[in-house]
């Protein structure tokens, strides 16, 4: 596939909560995306993008492969939620300007939930990675 | 695999993934109240018996499943049915 920059039409959320730029790879079992941190990002403090939006961007990075799956079937985006988030280690906070890596790797599917691991990169260094559990609520109405 | 195998593979994965102290693995512990798993817990639970016994669990699987006796019969059931396939 070719970069798919319009991000905001396979994820959920919406600004100022969209943590991610561009899905740049997808396949089965791998998802890759950028994000380029600005300096009014939500997360951003004293000019360091904080933990919570690199889980964050962990988790959008999985939201934009359901999206992807969901339109490449004419199905909506559905919603998803971070059902756990384990082994989180931040070796290093990125900075404003900063362009963030993100490839996450499909573990396992049990029943709705997806199992992934997390890894961001950023000027060619892993900053953070973690596993989580995603729960994807069907029900695009509630 | 015979079900004494079964059961030892079951207690090495709960003591080893799921941190359960060796002495509270008794068939009539509750896997909820007495182990202490949760509902993610759960969901590793099924990742753990797939990878290590080779079937597939549905959600109603665990309808049933009470205590750890209930899941060594599970377990054991569902080997057994696709040794026999």
């Amino acid at each position: 596939m070719t970069a798919f920059e319009n991000i905001a039409l396979l994820i959920p959320q919406k600004p100022p909560f969209v943590m991610v730029d561009t899905l740049l790879n997808f396949n089965e079992a791998t998802v890759t995306t950028a994000f380029t941190i600005k300096a009014d990002n939500i997360f951003v403090e004293d000019g360091f993008f904080k933990e919570p939006g690199l889980v964050e961007n962990i988790a959008q990075t999985a939201a934009a492969r359901a999206g992807y799956i969901a339109q490449s079937e004419n199905k909506p985006v559905l919603v998803g939620y971070i059902g756990a988030v384990n082994n989180l280690q931040v070796f290093a906070l990125p900075q404003t300007g900063d362009k963030l890596i993100t490839e996450i790797t499909i573990d396992n599917q049990v029943f709705d939930v997806t199992l992934i691991s997390g890894k961001i990169s950023c000027n060619g260094n892993v900053v953070a990675q973690c596993k989580m559990k995603i729960f994807i609520n069907q029900n695009k109405n509630s | 695999m015979t079900n004494e195998a079964i059961i030892e593979k079951i207690h090495d994965f709960m003591v080893d993934e799921f941190e359960v102290e060796p002495e509270k693995l008794i068939p009539e512990a509750n896997l909820k109240e007495t182990l202490g798993l949760d509902s993610l817990d759960y969901i590793d639970l099924v990742v753990v018996i797939e990878n290590n016994f080779k079937f597939k669990v549905k959600p109603e699987d665990f309808t049933n499943i009470a205590t750890l006796q209930d899941f060594y019969d599970y377990v054991i059931s569902r080997v057994n049915s696709k040794e026999l396939a």
